[in-house]
């Protein structure tokens, strides 16, 4: 079974680029040059997930992704040059799902359009099975019980360190904890210089959950204060 | 030379200045009281240095008086006790005894005294002659067995307190204790000392100076009455004091002494106070010695002695040098006075003498006098080119700076209030003087006086009138220039927007017309400068956007080559180049816009509460592999305890990690970077120190954009690094700082301590 994935774009360049990158991944890609063409494929075809410009001739990209929410609940992956924080923003509470700045990171796009699409059509299985006690957020999912790491429903493997300290942010979203306080919980021993011990394990983890390590979402660092995963 | 020994030397070099003046002026100044005839206890340096009693002047005064009272005795009458007084040593306390006395003649009064309350005839004007009866004078004194005397008349004793009868037989049998003998008869006088004769008349003329003054002189005879009496006694070798003491006179009891003992006595003291004087004379010259060996550094002591003196407000040192000067003068004509009055005209024709008796009689008063002129001239000399404390002035600066708390308005009016409350009395002043004056003058010139006297008045009500008037436009204007100044710092504060109105007719109407103006225009100016800064990040963020889409197409197509395995290798390596120079232009587009931004001070900072340590652990903890690939060693040293600063955390470790790359880039191979965190009470102090690898050109600015020590490389870096680290440092309200010395370069951060 192979999805379709829609891209949108008014530079038909990058739309062939990404085409190509996702057509080697084995997806079926549908090719619009502005928001009306967009809109009228959607209407025609089947589609799971829509990679969407921001700037584009007829109709510009985030009033193509209000109208979309008005029917759909695809995901939909905002791609556009606008690095802001305030573009950023703007995009996801028009309804889309995640933004990615341009010049992109192949790799790291397709990491996104697998994670999304995971979600999308495996949504319902994790809900069925949630379990009594889990921690969730965005796409990590942590069953406090079993004391495993879900990422877009697939469990990831951990050693017992990372799965402990993975065990103490899961368990306190959002709270930061600073490298002494990570040591004391998780060798439960008395810290002395842990910042570069904490930071390797972090580095490990981050590799394992997210997409693009070199820019975490979720484990991030609380520069002059500590360590934290943020709660989505 | 250490600084301790020359202190000491400093500290010596003045006390022995200070003590050696001390000293030879006080010794001097008895040097010259000698000079006019008043030595310490009115005492002559040769009767105080002769090693016999009995061969002084005082002696022979105090014989010759005896002499007197006896022959006065013998013959009957009253005897003129005072007189024995009147020898030359006691010349000084002539007025003394009339006075309060001092302490000289302290001693040689109490007999006096005692003899004349011994006196129970009637107070007449000859009381002042001190008459006493022979009888009287005999009580008093017979006690006295220092004296021994025999006074005959006519062949009969009259007076005696020979009791023992030594003198009867003449100098010849005297007891070994009594080693002076006198005898006077028919006129004459003989005297014998240690049984041998003394020659009393010497050519037989009486003179001013000679020895003896007692009758038997050629010139200086006794009347017939007298030559009838016959005198004789006898005076001890070591006198002994006899006290006796009278209860029943009619003015209280008495204490009469031995007068004898007194003047021995009173002579032993004066010669230790001699010799006081000597050797306070001899210490005197000896310190001077060493203040003269020692006078390069007695100046030092001058210069010390300046700092003190020149915190003195001039006022007081001109008052104290005139109170000296002036104090002196008085002093000294008070003293002439006081001598002309007293006829001593011919000494006072001597200006040395009531000068030096005026100021010598208390050396005490002379010194301060002199250490209080020395000062103010040693002031005077160092102090001269500086500047000088002045009370008036320090008093104005007081007065200044309580003004300056007024607004200006307040400050206004109180400045002109002294002008008016000044000429408010003055008016008054006017008035009463023509008042007073047009009463003296009625009576000569009637209706001139009246006429004078309203003019007068009209004049002053005109004048107060006038100053009333300019008082309240003073006020008017004082009101306005307030406004004005307040006007004026509203501007300087930035409010761009209020408008400060006058009435036309006013005389600031233009000034505040045109302060107007430059608000407008300052307005206009700014808010165009607001526009272009705005209107420039548009342009880097609009360019940065048009740059980055085909940069997207341009690194998308990389990657797709990348994958493309059936590529030749020399295609491969172009393929990799291209991927490097795209992800570098990558991350220039992105510093260009953040740059901008910051520059234009619209980069968004998230400000909290951080430690600096922590975070400048958790860079190198995140930088761990970098380090570890490159070529330095990083040796960090940050304090355990938090460094709270007040910054956002992401951007400042873009600040470090930038540092951080910087160094690890161009650091000498196999040298060593050096982090550092420093804390004093208010800053937080971080560095970053790294040897360079090729030499550091001294006249580049690093943290201008695109800016590279070395012009030709082309490895790595934008050029933006330091340029993003100052941006972002500042941005959150630090201070960045680069300092090049030779091949050490140096990045300080610096922020302010927050308090917890």
């Amino acid at each position: 079974m192979s999805e379709c994935i829609l891209v949108a774009d008014d530079d038909r360049e990058i739309v062939k680029a990404i085409a190509i990158l996702l057509e080697r991944e084995g997806y079926k890609v549908l090719r619009a040059y502005d928001g009306l063409e967009a809109l009228d494929l959607l209407a025609q075809n089947q589609v799971q997930l829509i990679l969407m410009d921001v700037m584009m001739p007829r109709m510009d990209g985030l009033s193509a992704i209000m109208k979309i929410r008005e029917r759909k609940n695809i995901p939909i992956i905002v791609l556009s040059a606008k690095s802001e924080d305030t573009d950023k923003v703007l995009g996801l509470s028009m309804g889309a799902d995640d933004y990615v700045t341009k010049p992109y990171n192949s790799q790291e796009l397709l990491a996104r359009v697998k994670s999304h699409l995971r979600r999308y059509t495996r949504l319902g299985d994790i809900h069925a099975a949630s379990a009594s006690k889990e921690f969730k957020s965005g796409r990590l999912c942590y069953h406090a019980e079993e004391r495993v790491l879900y990422a877009d429903g697939e469990s990831i493997r951990l050693t017992a360190t990372e799965t402990k300290i993975v065990d103490l942010f899961m368990r306190n979203l959002g709270r930061v904890f600073s490298a002494e306080e990570i040591y004391c919980r998780v060798w439960e021993e008395d810290a002395f210089a842990p910042e570069n011990t904490v930071m390797v394990h972090i580095r490990r983890i981050r590799e394992k959950i997210e997409l693009n390590p070199k820019e975490p979402e979720y484990l991030k660092v609380v520069w002059g204060i500590g360590y934290k995963i943020e709660k989505m | 030379m250490d600084i301790k020994s020359k202190k000491c030397k400093v500290i010596t070099a003045w006390a022995a200045f200070f003590l050696s003046i001390c000293l030879l002026v006080e010794s001097g100044l008895t040097g010259l009281n000698l000079l006019t005839g008043s030595g310490p206890r009115g005492v002559s340096v040769k009767d105080a240095l002769a090693s016999d009693f009995e061969e002084t002047e005082e002696f022979r005064g105090f014989v010759s008086d005896y002499l007197d009272t006896f022959l006065a005795m013998a013959a009957g009458g009253p005897v003129d006790w005072y007189s024995r007084y009147g020898d030359a040593a006691l010349d000084d306390s002539y007025d003394i005894s009339w006075g309060s006395g001092i302490a000289e003649s302290a001693a040689t009064t109490v007999i006096e005294e005692s003899a004349e309350s011994a006196w129970d005839g009637d107070y007449t004007s000859e009381d002042w002659e001190y008459k006493t009866s022979a009888k009287q004078v005999h009580e008093t004194i017979k006690n006295d067995k220092n004296l021994i005397y025999d006074i005959r008349y006519n062949g009969k004793s009259v007076y005696t307190n020979d009791e023992n009868g030594i003198l009867k037989e003449g100098e010849k049998s005297l007891p070994s204790d009594y080693n002076f003998y006198m005898v006077f008869a028919e006129g004459k006088a003989s005297v014998f000392k240690d049984k041998k004769a003394v020659d009393v008349y010497g050519d037989g003329v009486y003179r001013d100076d000679s020895q003896w003054r007692i009758p038997g002189y050629k010139n200086f005879t006794v009347d017939e009455k007298t030559k009838k009496a016959e005198v004789r006694m006898a005076v001890i070798k070591s006198p002994v004091n006899y006290v006796q003491g009278n209860y029943s006179g009619s003015s209280g009891s008495y204490y009469g002494t031995s007068s004898l003992y007194d003047i021995v006595r009173n002579m032993e003291h004066a010669k230790r106070s001699y010799i006081a004087k000597i050797v306070e004379f001899i210490a005197g010259l000896v310190l001077l010695g060493v203040y003269l060996a020692l006078r390069k550094y007695k100046k030092d002591g001058d210069r010390f002695l300046v700092v003190y003196t020149g915190k003195i407000w001039l006022e007081c040192k001109v008052a104290l040098a005139v109170l000296v000067i002036v104090g002196g003068i008085a002093g000294l004509n008070n003293y002439m006075g006081v001598f002309y009055g007293w006829g001593y005209y011919e000494y006072a024709s001597e200006i040395l003498y009531p000068m030096m008796y005026s100021l010598l009689a208390n050396p005490m008063l002379l010194l301060i006098c002199f250490w209080i002129l020395y000062l103010l001239i040693n002031d005077y000399r160092y102090n001269r080119k500086k500047p000088r404390k002045i009370l008036v002035r320090d008093i104005q600066k007081l007065f200044q700076i309580r003004d300056m708390e007024y607004p200006f308005q307040k400050k206004m009016i109180r400045k002109f209030s002294p002008v008016m409350i000044s000429g408010i009395v003055l008016s008054v002043i006017a008035a009463l003087a023509c008042f007073v004056s047009s009463y003296y003058l009625y009576d000569n010139g009637g209706s001139l006086a009246m006429v004078l006297l309203l003019v007068a008045l009209a004049v002053i009500a005109l004048l107060a009138g006038m100053m009333r008037q300019y008082a309240s436009d003073n006020r008017i204007l004082a009101k306005e220039m307030g406004d004005l100044i307040r006007q004026i710092k509203k501007v300087h504060d930035g409010n761009m927007t209020d408008k400060l109105k006058v009435p036309e007719d006013s005389d600031l109407y233009d000034a505040v017309q045109q302060l107007n103006d430059i608000q407008y225009g300052m307005d206009t100016a700014l808010s165009e400068r607001m526009k272009s800064e705005r209107m420039k990040v548009e342009l880097v963020s609009n360019v940065s956007h048009d740059i980055k889409t085909p940069l997207t197409s341009i690194i998308s197509y990389v990657e797709l080559m990348k994958q493309e395995e059936n590529l030749p290798e020399d295609v491969k390596d172009y393929v990799r180049i291209l991927d490097i120079k795209s992800q570098r232009l990558k991350s220039m587009v992105q510093d260009v816009f953040e740059i901008s931004k910051a520059a234009s001070k619209q980069l968004p900072v998230n400000l909290e509460d951080l430690d600096l340590g922590k975070l400048l652990r958790q860079t190198l903890a995140d930088m761990e592999e970098q380090i570890e690939e490159s070529s330095v060693t990083v040796k960090a040293q940050i304090p355990a305890e938090a460094v709270m600063i007040h910054a956002d955390g992401s951007r400042l470790y873009r600040v470090f990690q930038n540092l951080l790359q910087n160094a690890l880039k161009y650091s000498l191979d196999g040298s060593r970077v050096f982090i550092t965190l420093k804390t004093d009470s208010k800053t937080a102090m971080a560095t970053v120190k790294n040897i360079s690898q090729e030499e550091i050109p001294s006249d580049i600015d690093f943290t201008e954009r695109f800016v590279r020590g070395d012009e030709s490389r082309t490895d790595g870096g934008s050029g933006l690094g330091l340029s993003i680290a100052r941006s972002f440092t500042e941005a959150c309200g630090g201070v960045f700082g680069i300092e090049v010395d030779a091949d050490l370069f140096v990045v300080t951060v610096e922020f302010p301590i927050k308090d917890i």
